[in-house]
Parts: structure tokens; sequence; C-alpha cells
């Protein structure tokens, strides 16, 4: 717990004055590393894991990109799920040094409730590959961002599913 | 890159933190259902439900590595007046949220540290965060709880 009190996240201050507590993430900041980007190419233990993340993305973007064309209605939906994953991609593509080859999006459904469960789906299988992911990576700072990563997936599949309020 | 790179987190400390959240989240969904009706009011009983097996099961955690578990606050005051179902779900969505964060450390801390039980355990209750935040609010985000 070493980061100072002003960088948490505190969510309920206890009912007596003594008692200020609750939701304290220690380790956790929105700031980029000053310390300079983690090891990356072959210094990092990660790079093959990163690398498959990153086509994973891809391959979700490239989806998300022909749904929208094909299902232009759905556009105001899907544009938010989209930009997370290019945010993904991005935290993960540390330094812009992967590339990977530009994926082939799936055959997209005529129907937009078939083309809204296929992303259901991908997003499903999404969180659970960055799950997985999370217990292959090497570093814990990588786990941690995996983990992360993995959630918004699976929040994504709630929103595309209709579960939201 | 979306942390700054801290010094290897402590299970223990973390696993308090996570004890804190979940104690706190407990509190909060006892206060949200009262101000909630219909599927809300069921999606806060199960909130409430979910959260208190949570904390049981880090309370047992931590037990058995020979910690004492802080306990609860007596009362937790929400960051912001919480009087109807409108300021109720915000507020669920911002302690999932914030739990989401603590969770993230979670699993920095449990890889750090070689332990399985609490990597699958904190990779699960992540995700079950993400999800309860995003059927609350209705939003998404690409990093739960990290600019929210």
């Amino acid at each position: 717990m070493k980061p100072a009190i002003s960088r948490r996240h505190v969510l309920l201050g206890g009912a007596a004055a003594t008692v200020t507590l609750a939701l304290a993430a220690c380790t956790s900041s929105a700031t980029p590393d000053p310390n300079g980007p983690p090891p990356t190419g072959a210094d990092d233990p990660d790079f093959t894991l990163r690398t498959s993340v990153v086509a994973a993305e891809a391959l979700l973007i490239a989806t998300y990109d022909a749904t929208i064309a094909a299902h232009p209605d759905a556009k105001a939906e899907l544009q938010t799920i989209r930009d997370n994953h290019a945010a993904h991609l991005a935290a993960v593509n540390t330094a812009g040094s992967i590339s990977v080859p530009t994926p082939q999006a799936p055959q997209i459904p005529a129907s937009l409730k078939s083309a809204m469960l296929q992303l259901a789906v991908a997003e499903a299988s999404a969180a659970a590959a960055r799950g997985s992911d999370c217990l292959a990576a090497q570093r814990w700072q990588f786990a941690r961002e995996l983990a992360l990563v993995g959630a918004s997936e699976a929040s994504h599949r709630a929103l595309l599913t209709g579960g939201a309020a | 890159m979306i942390f700054a790179d801290d010094a290897i987190p402590s299970l223990d400390q973390v696993l308090q933190s996570v004890l804190a959240g979940e104690n706190a989240c407990v509190y909060a969904y006892g206060l949200i259902g009262a101000l909630s009706t219909g599927s809300a009011r069921t999606r806060a009983r199960v909130g409430l439900a979910e959260h208190s097996a949570a904390r049981d099961r880090i309370r047992r955690v931590l037990i058995d590595r020979k910690q004492v578990p802080a306990p609860a606050a007596a009362a937790y005051n929400p960051p912001f007046p919480v009087t109807d179902a409108q300021s109720a779900s915000h507020l669920a969505a911002v302690i999932e949220d914030r739990l989401a964060l603590v969770l993230a450390d979670l699993v920095g801390a449990a890889k750090a540290n070689n332990n399985a039980g609490a990597l699958n355990y904190a990779v699960a209750a992540i995700e079950a965060c993400a999800v309860r935040s995003t059927n609350w609010s209705g939003t998404v985000q690409a990093f739960p709880g990290l600019l929210s």
C-alpha cells in the first residue's frame, strides 16, 4: 500500500469520523507509467502473448467495423464497444511495436439480432481467453492489465445480450 | 500500458483491501435494495448475495493465511447523496467499478506471488464486477473503473 492516500479510490467513508475506508485500490493509477514503458520486443517475456492479444483485438475491431457497415442503425451502440477494443489494442501493443496481419472479419448475418448474437459470442470467447491469458502472463503488471481487458469484454457481452437496465 | 508500474503488491494487504471493498459493497447493496423497486430490487438482492459470499470467501482465505480479517465498519457514507432509485443505481455502478480496480490489484498480487487460487478467484471476480457495473449503468468501459 505504497501510494499516497490521494491516489486511492475511496468509496464509502465510515459514519464514525475515525473510520475512513473502503474501496481503496492500492496500486492503480490512470497516469502513464513515469518510468517508461515495460520491456518490449525480445526483452519482454510476454511478447508472444501480447502479439496474440493484439491479433485477437484486431479481429474484434474488424468484426465490429463489418457489423456496423452491415447494420448502420446499430452504430450508436456498437461504436463505443469497438472503441473499447481499440483502447485495449493500444494498451497491449506497447510502444506500437507489434504488427499483425490485417484480420479477416467473419461474415456478418443479415439479421441484426443474429449479428448482435455473433458479437456477444465473440465477446464471451474474448473474455474467457483474456482470463486464460492472465494465467499465462509472465509479468504481474501485464496480468493486471489483461484482467481489466477481460472484464471489459465480459461487460460488452452483458450489454449486447441486454442484461442492462 | 494503463497502470503505473508500482512495487509488487503484498498479497495479504491486497486481500484486506478486497475484504474492505466487499464489506463496503455489502453495506451499499443493503441501501441500494431499500431504494430500488422491480427488477432493480432483484438485481440488488443478487448483488448483496454475491458480495456477501465473496466477503465470506476472502475472510476465509485471510484466516487460512494466518491473517486477521479487518472487521467491517458499522456504517459507511456514500460518496454522494443516495436518496432515490436513480442515485442508488449510480452508487451500485460506482462501487462495482472501484471494486474492479481492487480486484485488478489482486490479479497482480496473486500473479506476483504465484498464488494460483487467488489468481483464479480474482480473474473470475473482476469479470463479475464489470458485468454487474454494466447491468446497473447500461454503459461499458475499456478498463472498468480505471477512469471513472
